[in-house]
Protein backbone atom coordinates (compact mmCIF):
# COMPACT_ATOMS: atom_id res chain seq x y z
CA UNK A 1 0.00 0.00 0.00
CA UNK A 2 1.38 3.71 -1.00
CA UNK A 3 1.75 5.64 2.00
CA UNK A 4 1.02 9.72 2.33
CA UNK A 5 2.29 12.09 4.18
CA UNK A 6 -0.19 15.07 5.55
CA UNK A 7 1.19 18.63 6.38
CA UNK A 8 -0.49 19.95 9.42
CA UNK A 9 -2.81 22.25 9.04
CA UNK A 10 -1.51 26.49 9.78
CA UNK A 11 2.07 24.57 8.79
CA UNK A 12 3.56 25.19 5.31
CA UNK A 13 4.36 21.89 3.33
CA UNK A 14 8.46 23.32 2.52
CA UNK A 15 10.37 25.74 4.19
CA UNK A 16 10.03 29.41 2.00
CA UNK A 17 11.71 28.97 -1.65
CA UNK A 18 11.53 25.04 -1.93
CA UNK A 19 7.83 26.00 -2.66
CA UNK A 20 8.38 24.39 -6.53
CA UNK A 21 8.86 20.58 -4.58
CA UNK A 22 5.66 20.82 -2.65
CA UNK A 23 3.68 18.49 -5.17
CA UNK A 24 6.32 15.60 -4.17
CA UNK A 25 5.58 15.95 -0.25
CA UNK A 26 2.82 14.05 0.07
CA UNK A 27 4.74 11.12 -1.92
CA UNK A 28 8.22 11.40 -1.42
CA UNK A 29 8.83 12.96 2.15
CA UNK A 30 7.75 9.52 4.12
CA UNK A 31 9.93 9.04 7.53
CA UNK A 32 12.44 5.96 7.42
CA UNK A 33 14.76 4.68 5.24
CA UNK A 34 12.39 1.16 4.93
CA UNK A 35 9.28 3.85 4.30
CA UNK A 36 11.40 5.66 1.48
CA UNK A 37 12.48 2.34 0.21
CA UNK A 38 9.21 1.63 -0.31
CA UNK A 39 7.49 4.44 -1.79
CA UNK A 40 10.89 3.81 -4.53
CA UNK A 41 10.00 0.23 -5.51
CA UNK A 42 5.99 1.34 -5.71
CA UNK A 43 6.64 3.99 -7.94
CA UNK A 44 6.44 3.92 -11.44
CA UNK A 45 10.15 4.71 -13.19
CA UNK A 46 8.19 8.18 -14.51
CA UNK A 47 7.04 8.59 -11.50
CA UNK A 48 10.30 8.07 -9.77
CA UNK A 49 12.13 10.24 -12.84
CA UNK A 50 9.75 12.92 -12.41
CA UNK A 51 10.62 13.22 -9.01
CA UNK A 52 14.39 12.71 -9.37
CA UNK A 53 14.64 15.35 -11.92
CA UNK A 54 12.92 17.59 -9.58
CA UNK A 55 14.82 16.84 -6.55
CA UNK A 56 18.31 17.06 -8.29
CA UNK A 57 18.91 20.33 -8.90
CA UNK A 58 17.32 21.83 -5.86
CA UNK A 59 19.29 18.72 -3.40
CA UNK A 60 22.38 21.21 -2.29
CA UNK A 61 20.25 24.27 -1.88
CA UNK A 62 18.35 22.02 0.49
CA UNK A 63 20.86 20.18 1.89
CA UNK A 64 22.83 23.67 2.54
CA UNK A 65 19.85 25.25 4.34
CA UNK A 66 19.18 22.40 6.26
CA UNK A 67 22.59 22.18 7.83
CA UNK A 68 21.29 25.06 10.01
CA UNK A 69 19.40 22.78 11.99
CA UNK A 70 19.54 19.65 14.54
CA UNK A 71 19.30 16.73 12.24
CA UNK A 72 17.10 14.72 14.71
CA UNK A 73 15.17 18.33 16.00
CA UNK A 74 13.65 20.27 12.72
CA UNK A 75 10.88 22.09 12.20
CA UNK A 76 7.98 20.33 10.38
CA UNK A 77 8.73 22.08 6.87
CA UNK A 78 12.25 21.36 7.27
CA UNK A 79 12.26 18.15 8.24
CA UNK A 80 9.94 17.50 4.91
CA UNK A 81 12.83 18.84 2.67
CA UNK A 82 15.22 16.78 4.58
CA UNK A 83 13.22 13.36 3.87
CA UNK A 84 13.48 14.87 0.26
CA UNK A 85 16.88 14.49 -0.22
CA UNK A 86 16.73 11.55 1.39
CA UNK A 87 13.70 10.01 -1.12
CA UNK A 88 16.53 11.54 -3.58
CA UNK A 89 18.93 8.97 -2.29
CA UNK A 90 16.60 6.38 -2.85
CA UNK A 91 15.49 7.28 -6.26
CA UNK A 92 19.00 7.69 -7.79
CA UNK A 93 19.22 4.06 -7.00
CA UNK A 94 16.79 3.51 -9.48
CA UNK A 95 17.84 6.08 -12.40
CA UNK A 96 21.56 6.24 -11.92
CA UNK A 97 22.19 2.28 -11.44
CA UNK A 98 19.23 0.01 -12.45
CA UNK A 99 17.74 2.12 -15.07
CA UNK A 100 14.49 0.31 -13.51
CA UNK A 101 12.14 1.19 -10.65
CA UNK A 102 13.06 -1.96 -8.87
CA UNK A 103 15.65 -4.46 -9.46
CA UNK A 104 15.39 -6.47 -12.42
CA UNK A 105 14.02 -9.99 -12.15
CA UNK A 106 13.32 -9.42 -8.19
CA UNK A 107 9.73 -9.90 -7.23
CA UNK A 108 7.24 -7.01 -5.53
CA UNK A 109 6.49 -6.71 -2.98
CA UNK A 110 9.83 -8.13 -1.58
CA UNK A 111 11.34 -9.84 1.04
CA UNK A 112 13.87 -7.37 2.23
CA UNK A 113 13.31 -4.96 5.09
CA UNK A 114 15.01 -2.13 6.16
CA UNK A 115 14.83 -1.68 10.27
CA UNK A 116 16.62 1.01 11.73
CA UNK A 117 17.33 1.85 15.23
CA UNK A 118 15.87 5.56 14.50
CA UNK A 119 13.14 7.38 12.40
CA UNK A 120 14.67 10.03 10.40
CA UNK B 1 43.01 -24.98 -14.79
CA UNK B 2 43.59 -23.44 -11.57
CA UNK B 3 43.00 -25.38 -8.15
CA UNK B 4 44.92 -23.61 -5.34
CA UNK B 5 42.49 -22.99 -2.89
CA UNK B 6 40.57 -26.29 -3.17
CA UNK B 7 43.55 -28.00 -3.03
CA UNK B 8 45.05 -26.12 -0.05
CA UNK B 9 41.81 -26.73 2.18
CA UNK B 10 42.37 -30.80 1.49
CA UNK B 11 39.08 -31.21 -0.82
CA UNK B 12 38.70 -33.07 -4.43
CA UNK B 13 37.45 -31.43 -6.81
CA UNK B 14 34.49 -33.71 -8.12
CA UNK B 15 30.71 -32.25 -8.30
CA UNK B 16 29.25 -31.82 -5.16
CA UNK B 17 25.53 -33.50 -3.94
CA UNK B 18 22.77 -31.22 -4.25
CA UNK B 19 20.79 -33.76 -1.66
CA UNK B 20 21.77 -31.68 1.76
CA UNK B 21 19.77 -28.73 0.54
CA UNK B 22 16.67 -30.64 -0.48
CA UNK B 23 16.68 -33.49 1.84
CA UNK B 24 14.51 -33.59 5.52
CA UNK B 25 16.58 -36.50 6.69
CA UNK B 26 19.53 -34.24 5.89
CA UNK B 27 17.56 -31.18 7.56
CA UNK B 28 16.46 -33.15 10.68
CA UNK B 29 20.56 -33.83 10.93
CA UNK B 30 21.86 -29.92 10.82
CA UNK B 31 19.36 -29.26 13.90
CA UNK B 32 20.74 -32.24 16.11
CA UNK B 33 24.57 -32.72 14.81
CA UNK B 34 25.03 -28.66 13.73
CA UNK B 35 22.61 -26.14 15.55
CA UNK B 36 22.05 -28.35 18.90
CA UNK B 37 26.12 -28.18 19.19
CA UNK B 38 27.70 -25.85 17.63
CA UNK B 39 28.67 -22.09 19.44
CA UNK B 40 25.81 -19.42 18.08
CA UNK B 41 25.89 -16.18 17.76
CA UNK B 42 23.52 -13.94 19.81
CA UNK B 43 24.72 -10.38 18.60
CA UNK B 44 27.03 -7.84 20.44
CA UNK B 45 28.03 -6.96 23.68
CA UNK B 46 26.63 -3.21 23.16
CA UNK B 47 23.58 -5.01 22.04
CA UNK B 48 23.48 -5.22 25.79
CA UNK B 49 25.57 -1.98 26.94
CA UNK B 50 23.76 -1.35 30.20
CA UNK B 51 23.15 -3.39 33.59
CA UNK B 52 19.26 -3.69 32.89
CA UNK B 53 19.03 -4.61 29.17
CA UNK B 54 18.11 -7.70 27.35
CA UNK B 55 17.71 -8.86 23.97
CA UNK B 56 15.39 -11.84 22.66
CA UNK B 57 16.88 -13.72 19.71
CA UNK B 58 15.22 -16.75 18.04
CA UNK B 59 16.67 -19.77 17.32
CA UNK B 60 13.93 -21.11 15.31
CA UNK B 61 15.60 -24.88 13.82
CA UNK B 62 16.12 -25.96 17.49
CA UNK B 63 12.54 -24.40 18.38
CA UNK B 64 14.16 -22.12 20.75
CA UNK B 65 13.64 -18.22 22.17
CA UNK B 66 16.71 -17.01 24.15
CA UNK B 67 16.65 -14.03 26.73
CA UNK B 68 20.71 -12.57 27.18
CA UNK B 69 20.72 -10.11 29.73
CA UNK B 70 23.13 -7.78 31.30
CA UNK B 71 23.72 -7.83 35.15
CA UNK B 72 24.10 -5.70 37.57
CA UNK B 73 27.76 -6.82 37.70
CA UNK B 74 28.42 -6.09 34.34
CA UNK B 75 28.13 -10.34 33.33
CA UNK B 76 26.29 -11.60 30.38
CA UNK B 77 23.88 -14.70 30.73
CA UNK B 78 21.66 -16.45 28.64
CA UNK B 79 18.74 -18.33 29.09
CA UNK B 80 15.62 -19.92 27.69
CA UNK B 81 13.12 -17.79 27.68
CA UNK B 82 10.15 -20.36 29.33
CA UNK B 83 8.41 -19.92 31.87
CA UNK B 84 8.77 -22.33 34.86
CA UNK B 85 4.99 -22.37 35.69
CA UNK B 86 3.53 -23.74 32.27
CA UNK B 87 5.88 -22.66 29.77
CA UNK B 88 4.93 -19.71 28.32
CA UNK B 89 7.46 -16.94 26.75
CA UNK B 90 8.29 -14.83 29.50
CA UNK B 91 9.40 -11.92 27.70
CA UNK B 92 7.55 -10.54 24.70
CA UNK B 93 9.49 -7.67 23.06
CA UNK B 94 12.83 -8.19 21.03
CA UNK B 95 14.61 -5.99 23.40
CA UNK B 96 14.44 -3.73 26.26
CA UNK B 97 16.66 -1.93 29.22
CA UNK B 98 16.54 -1.02 32.24
CA UNK B 99 14.59 -4.28 33.20
CA UNK B 100 16.35 -5.92 36.11
CA UNK B 101 13.14 -8.33 36.64
CA UNK B 102 10.98 -9.98 34.07
CA UNK B 103 7.13 -11.10 35.14
CA UNK B 104 5.49 -13.71 32.78
CA UNK B 105 1.90 -11.68 30.97
CA UNK B 106 0.31 -15.07 31.40
CA UNK B 107 0.13 -15.51 35.35
CA UNK B 108 2.76 -13.19 36.68
CA UNK B 109 5.65 -15.38 37.97
CA UNK B 110 8.53 -12.80 38.31
CA UNK B 111 12.13 -13.73 37.36
CA UNK B 112 15.55 -11.88 37.91
CA UNK B 113 17.87 -11.01 35.13
CA UNK B 114 20.42 -13.33 36.61
CA UNK B 115 17.21 -16.20 36.15
CA UNK B 116 16.21 -16.64 39.81
CA UNK B 117 12.58 -17.28 40.44
CA UNK B 118 11.70 -14.39 42.73
CA UNK B 119 8.43 -14.34 42.98
CA UNK B 120 4.90 -16.88 42.61
CA UNK B 121 2.09 -14.90 42.64
CA UNK B 122 -1.10 -16.70 44.85
CA UNK B 123 2.05 -19.00 45.63
CA UNK B 124 0.11 -20.21 49.08
CA UNK B 125 -2.17 -21.99 46.72
CA UNK B 126 0.42 -24.40 45.26
CA UNK B 127 1.58 -26.98 46.63
CA UNK B 128 5.14 -26.24 48.34
CA UNK B 129 6.94 -25.02 45.21
CA UNK B 130 10.36 -24.96 45.58
CA UNK B 131 11.59 -21.73 44.03
CA UNK B 132 15.06 -21.94 44.32
CA UNK B 133 14.72 -24.90 41.71
CA UNK B 134 12.21 -22.90 39.32
CA UNK B 135 14.17 -20.05 38.28
CA UNK B 136 14.82 -19.56 34.52
CA UNK B 137 16.90 -22.43 32.23
CA UNK B 138 20.28 -21.20 31.94
CA UNK B 139 22.03 -21.45 28.61
CA UNK B 140 25.74 -21.65 28.02
CA UNK B 141 27.24 -18.31 27.23
CA UNK B 142 30.54 -17.03 26.19
CA UNK B 143 31.88 -13.80 24.85
CA UNK B 144 34.73 -13.48 22.80
CA UNK B 145 36.13 -9.84 21.05
CA UNK B 146 32.71 -8.42 22.09
CA UNK B 147 30.10 -11.01 20.17
CA UNK B 148 28.29 -13.10 22.40
CA UNK B 149 27.45 -16.81 21.55
CA UNK B 150 24.98 -19.18 23.11
CA UNK B 151 25.20 -23.20 22.77
CA UNK B 152 22.32 -24.79 23.41
CA UNK B 153 23.64 -28.42 24.57
CA UNK B 154 23.07 -28.81 28.19
CA UNK B 155 25.76 -31.06 28.35
CA UNK B 156 28.44 -29.04 26.07
CA UNK B 157 32.04 -29.54 27.07
CA UNK B 158 34.16 -27.40 23.74
CA UNK B 159 34.31 -23.63 25.47
CA UNK B 160 34.11 -20.93 22.91
CA UNK B 161 37.63 -20.42 22.47
CA UNK B 162 38.13 -24.19 21.82
CA UNK B 163 35.67 -24.28 19.24
CA UNK B 164 36.85 -20.87 17.56
CA UNK B 165 39.81 -22.01 17.73
CA UNK B 166 42.87 -20.84 15.22
CA UNK B 167 40.39 -18.59 13.48
CA UNK B 168 39.56 -16.94 17.20
CA UNK B 169 43.25 -16.29 17.27
CA UNK B 170 43.02 -15.18 13.49
CA UNK B 171 41.04 -12.42 14.25
CA UNK B 172 41.66 -11.44 17.59
CA UNK B 173 41.78 -7.73 18.37
CA UNK B 174 39.70 -6.12 15.65
CA UNK B 175 38.95 -2.82 16.13
CA UNK B 176 35.03 -2.90 15.11
CA UNK B 177 33.97 0.51 14.49
CA UNK B 178 30.76 1.89 15.26
CA UNK B 179 29.39 -1.58 16.88
CA UNK B 180 27.30 0.30 19.10
CA UNK B 181 24.75 1.60 15.84
CA UNK B 182 23.74 -0.60 13.14
CA UNK B 183 20.74 -0.77 10.56
CA UNK B 184 19.87 -4.32 9.61
CA UNK B 185 18.18 -5.91 6.23
CA UNK B 186 16.35 -8.17 7.09
CA UNK B 187 14.21 -10.94 4.87
CA UNK B 188 12.08 -14.09 5.36
CA UNK B 189 13.21 -16.21 2.54
CA UNK B 190 11.55 -19.37 0.87
CA UNK B 191 14.76 -21.50 0.75
CA UNK B 192 17.12 -23.89 2.48
CA UNK B 193 19.47 -22.01 4.27
CA UNK B 194 22.86 -23.23 2.93
CA UNK B 195 21.98 -21.54 -0.48
CA UNK B 196 22.14 -18.29 1.60
CA UNK B 197 25.57 -19.19 2.91
CA UNK B 198 26.93 -20.12 -0.11
CA UNK B 199 25.53 -16.31 -1.86
CA UNK B 200 27.77 -14.59 0.79
CA UNK B 201 30.45 -16.81 -0.16
CA UNK B 202 31.73 -16.58 -3.41
CA UNK B 203 33.12 -13.75 -5.59
CA UNK B 204 32.53 -14.98 -9.21
CA UNK B 205 28.71 -13.85 -9.40
CA UNK B 206 29.53 -10.40 -8.37
CA UNK B 207 30.52 -9.49 -11.93
CA UNK B 208 27.28 -11.06 -13.67
CA UNK B 209 24.80 -10.85 -10.89
CA UNK B 210 25.90 -7.52 -9.71
CA UNK B 211 27.16 -5.47 -12.88
CA UNK B 212 24.99 -2.97 -12.07
CA UNK B 213 24.87 -1.99 -8.44
CA UNK B 214 28.83 -3.30 -7.16
CA UNK B 215 30.59 -5.02 -10.15
CA UNK B 216 32.44 -2.56 -10.94
CA UNK B 217 33.71 -2.20 -7.34
CA UNK B 218 34.37 -5.93 -7.25
CA UNK B 219 36.57 -6.54 -11.16
CA UNK B 220 37.91 -4.66 -13.55
CA UNK B 221 40.22 -5.41 -17.04
CA UNK B 222 42.52 -7.22 -15.14
CA UNK B 223 40.62 -9.14 -12.96
CA UNK B 224 37.34 -9.61 -14.85
CA UNK B 225 35.63 -12.53 -12.86
CA UNK B 226 37.25 -11.30 -9.72
CA UNK B 227 38.92 -14.06 -8.61
CA UNK B 228 40.11 -14.42 -4.92
CA UNK B 229 43.06 -12.59 -3.40
CA UNK B 230 43.55 -14.83 -0.61
CA UNK B 231 41.99 -18.06 1.72
CA UNK B 232 42.53 -19.54 4.74
CA UNK B 233 40.86 -22.45 7.07
CA UNK B 234 41.08 -22.55 10.25
CA UNK B 235 38.57 -26.10 11.87
CA UNK B 236 35.28 -25.40 10.74
CA UNK B 237 35.69 -21.97 9.88
CA UNK B 238 37.56 -20.09 6.78
CA UNK B 239 38.02 -16.92 5.37
CA UNK B 240 38.44 -15.23 2.47
CA UNK B 241 39.50 -11.46 0.55
CA UNK B 242 38.25 -10.24 -2.64
CA UNK B 243 39.84 -8.46 -5.33
CA UNK B 244 39.12 -4.69 -5.20
CA UNK B 245 39.00 -2.10 -8.16
CA UNK B 246 41.32 -0.02 -6.64
CA UNK B 247 40.18 2.67 -9.49
CA UNK B 248 36.46 2.99 -8.88
CA UNK B 249 34.80 6.03 -8.79
CA UNK B 250 31.00 6.72 -9.38
CA UNK B 251 30.02 7.10 -13.05
CA UNK B 252 29.89 11.00 -13.92
CA UNK B 253 26.35 10.34 -14.84
CA UNK B 254 25.77 9.21 -11.23
CA UNK B 255 24.85 12.80 -10.26
CA UNK B 256 23.15 11.93 -6.69
CA UNK B 257 25.87 9.23 -6.27
CA UNK B 258 28.81 12.08 -6.28
CA UNK B 259 26.84 14.21 -4.21
CA UNK B 260 26.10 11.08 -1.47
CA UNK B 261 29.93 10.68 -1.37
CA UNK B 262 30.96 14.62 -1.73
CA UNK B 263 31.62 14.22 1.73
CA UNK B 264 33.05 11.39 2.22
CA UNK B 265 36.84 10.05 1.66
CA UNK B 266 36.04 6.63 1.51
CA UNK B 267 38.07 3.28 0.92
CA UNK B 268 35.53 2.28 -1.85
CA UNK B 269 31.15 2.31 -2.36
CA UNK B 270 30.81 -0.20 0.55
CA UNK B 271 32.15 2.68 3.18
CA UNK B 272 30.01 3.43 6.42
CA UNK B 273 33.05 5.37 7.65
CA UNK B 274 35.23 8.30 6.30
CA UNK B 275 38.58 6.78 5.36
CA UNK B 276 40.05 8.23 8.78
CA UNK B 277 37.68 6.54 11.12
CA UNK B 278 38.89 2.62 9.66
CA UNK B 279 43.32 3.28 9.42
CA UNK B 280 43.50 0.91 13.29
CA UNK B 281 41.18 -1.46 11.19
CA UNK B 282 42.42 -1.89 7.92
CA UNK B 283 46.14 -2.12 9.90
CA UNK B 284 44.78 -5.03 11.82
CA UNK B 285 46.66 -8.00 10.79
CA UNK B 286 44.15 -10.30 9.21
CA UNK B 287 41.99 -7.31 7.49
CA UNK B 288 43.36 -8.16 4.00
CA UNK B 289 45.65 -10.87 5.57
CA UNK B 290 47.28 -10.66 2.33
CA UNK B 291 47.95 -7.01 2.63
CA UNK B 292 46.98 -6.86 -1.49
CA UNK B 293 46.98 -3.96 -2.80
CA UNK B 294 43.80 -4.73 -5.46
CA UNK B 295 41.27 -5.84 -2.07
CA UNK B 296 37.75 -4.78 -1.25
CA UNK B 297 36.81 -6.86 1.61
CA UNK B 298 37.37 -10.31 3.96
CA UNK B 299 34.61 -12.27 4.54
CA UNK B 300 35.39 -14.68 7.96
CA UNK B 301 32.29 -17.07 8.47
CA UNK B 302 31.96 -18.86 11.36
CA UNK B 303 30.20 -22.53 11.31
CA UNK B 304 27.48 -22.62 11.07
CA UNK B 305 25.58 -19.32 10.20
CA UNK B 306 27.60 -16.12 11.75
CA UNK B 307 29.71 -14.54 8.99
CA UNK B 308 31.63 -11.15 9.83
CA UNK B 309 32.82 -9.09 6.36
CA UNK B 310 35.34 -6.27 6.77
CA UNK B 311 36.50 -3.77 3.93
CA UNK B 312 38.41 -1.03 3.84
CA UNK B 313 35.53 1.29 5.12
CA UNK B 314 34.03 -0.42 7.57
CA UNK B 315 32.57 -4.51 8.65
CA UNK B 316 28.56 -6.08 8.53
CA UNK B 317 27.96 -9.13 9.66
CA UNK B 318 25.34 -12.29 7.75
CA UNK B 319 23.40 -14.36 10.11
CA UNK B 320 21.40 -17.13 8.43
CA UNK B 321 19.22 -19.07 10.48
CA UNK B 322 17.03 -22.08 9.37
CA UNK B 323 13.82 -22.06 9.65
CA UNK B 324 12.45 -25.36 8.12
CA UNK B 325 14.01 -27.56 5.31
CA UNK B 326 12.92 -24.43 2.71
CA UNK B 327 12.45 -21.42 4.95
CA UNK B 328 15.40 -18.87 5.73
CA UNK B 329 15.21 -15.45 8.14
CA UNK B 330 18.62 -13.90 7.18
CA UNK B 331 19.58 -10.35 8.94
CA UNK B 332 22.47 -8.45 7.53
CA UNK B 333 23.78 -6.12 10.11
CA UNK B 334 25.68 -2.83 8.63
CA UNK B 335 27.87 -1.03 11.31
CA UNK B 336 27.19 2.19 10.70
CA UNK B 337 28.33 6.21 12.34
CA UNK B 338 25.91 8.12 14.15
CA UNK B 339 24.99 10.72 11.12
CA UNK B 340 25.18 14.40 12.56
CA UNK B 341 23.84 16.42 9.99
CA UNK B 342 21.58 15.86 6.12
CA UNK B 343 24.85 15.66 4.30
CA UNK B 344 25.98 12.69 6.37
CA UNK B 345 22.34 11.49 6.63
CA UNK B 346 22.16 11.45 2.93
CA UNK B 347 25.24 9.62 2.33
CA UNK B 348 24.31 6.74 4.79
CA UNK B 349 20.55 6.66 2.81
CA UNK B 350 22.71 6.32 -0.31
CA UNK B 351 24.41 3.47 1.33
CA UNK B 352 22.15 1.34 2.81
CA UNK B 353 19.81 1.73 -0.02
CA UNK B 354 22.61 0.49 -2.97
CA UNK B 355 23.20 -2.31 -0.28
CA UNK B 356 19.47 -3.25 0.10
CA UNK B 357 19.07 -3.95 -3.34
CA UNK B 358 22.13 -5.96 -3.85
CA UNK B 359 21.40 -7.74 -0.89
CA UNK B 360 17.87 -8.27 -2.98
CA UNK B 361 19.93 -9.48 -6.26
CA UNK B 362 21.14 -11.54 -3.70
CA UNK B 363 18.18 -12.95 -2.36
CA UNK B 364 15.97 -13.20 -5.30
CA UNK B 365 18.23 -15.54 -6.83
CA UNK B 366 18.33 -18.04 -3.71
CA UNK B 367 14.72 -18.38 -4.27
CA UNK B 368 15.19 -19.25 -7.74
CA UNK B 369 18.47 -21.37 -6.85
CA UNK B 370 16.30 -23.35 -4.23
CA UNK B 371 13.11 -24.01 -6.57
CA UNK B 372 15.82 -25.23 -9.34
CA UNK B 373 17.75 -27.47 -7.21
CA UNK B 374 14.24 -29.23 -5.04
CA UNK B 375 12.86 -29.85 -9.12
CA UNK B 376 15.24 -33.07 -8.59
CA UNK B 377 16.69 -32.45 -12.31
CA UNK B 378 19.64 -32.30 -11.27
CA UNK B 379 21.80 -34.18 -8.57
CA UNK B 380 25.10 -32.52 -8.51
CA UNK B 381 26.29 -28.83 -8.62
CA UNK B 382 29.96 -28.04 -10.48
CA UNK B 383 32.27 -25.79 -8.43
CA UNK B 384 35.07 -23.86 -9.13
CA UNK B 385 38.17 -23.03 -7.43
CA UNK B 386 37.39 -19.55 -6.17
CA UNK B 387 34.04 -21.06 -4.95
CA UNK B 388 35.86 -23.09 -2.27
CA UNK B 389 34.28 -22.01 0.69
CA UNK B 390 30.71 -23.82 -0.52
CA UNK B 391 32.16 -27.33 -1.00
CA UNK B 392 34.05 -26.50 1.89
CA UNK B 393 31.00 -26.13 4.19
CA UNK B 394 29.39 -29.21 2.38
CA UNK B 395 32.15 -31.11 4.04
CA UNK B 396 32.51 -29.47 6.94
CA UNK B 397 28.47 -30.60 7.88
CA UNK B 398 28.86 -33.55 6.87
CA UNK B 399 31.52 -34.03 9.35
CA UNK B 400 29.56 -32.74 11.92
CA UNK B 401 27.08 -34.68 11.08
CA UNK B 402 29.47 -38.24 10.92
CA UNK B 403 30.66 -36.94 14.54
CA UNK B 404 29.38 -38.45 17.65
CA UNK B 405 30.52 -35.22 19.20
CA UNK B 406 31.32 -31.96 19.11
CA UNK B 407 34.73 -32.40 19.86
CA UNK B 408 35.18 -35.25 17.45
CA UNK B 409 33.39 -32.90 14.65
CA UNK B 410 36.06 -29.98 15.79
CA UNK B 411 39.26 -32.92 15.23
CA UNK B 412 37.81 -34.55 11.96
CA UNK B 413 37.87 -30.71 10.53
CA UNK B 414 41.08 -30.09 12.14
Amino acid sequence: MRLSVTVPQGERPLPAGFDDLEPFVAYWAVAGQNERRHQRCDATYDEIQRFYDAMLPRAEAAMRHLEAFPLRDMPGPEARLMRLVLALAQASIAIEIHQHARVPGAPWPDAVRILSEETL
Amino acid sequence: MSSQFTRAAGLDTGPVSLEPYRSQTHFDLEREKVFRRAWLIMGRVEDVPEPGDYIVKEVEICGASILVTRLGNGEVRAFHNVCSHRGNQVVWEAKGSRKTMFRCPYHSWTYGNDGRLLAISDEKMFFGVDKQKCGLTSVQCELWDGWIFINLNPENRVGLREYLGSMGEFLSGIPYPNAGRSVTIQAHLKCNWKFVVDAFSESYHIPVLHSKTIGSTFSDASNPMSHLQHAAFFGPHHSISLFGNPDYKPSEAHLVEQLAYSGMKSENVLAANQSGDTVALREHRSVNPGKSPTWSMDINEIFPNFHIDIGGGGFWTHEIWPISLDATRYEMRFFVPRPEDVREAMHQEHYIARLADVVLEDLANVERTHKGVAAGAKHEMILQDNEVLIRRMMDVIAKFNDADSLEGALEACA
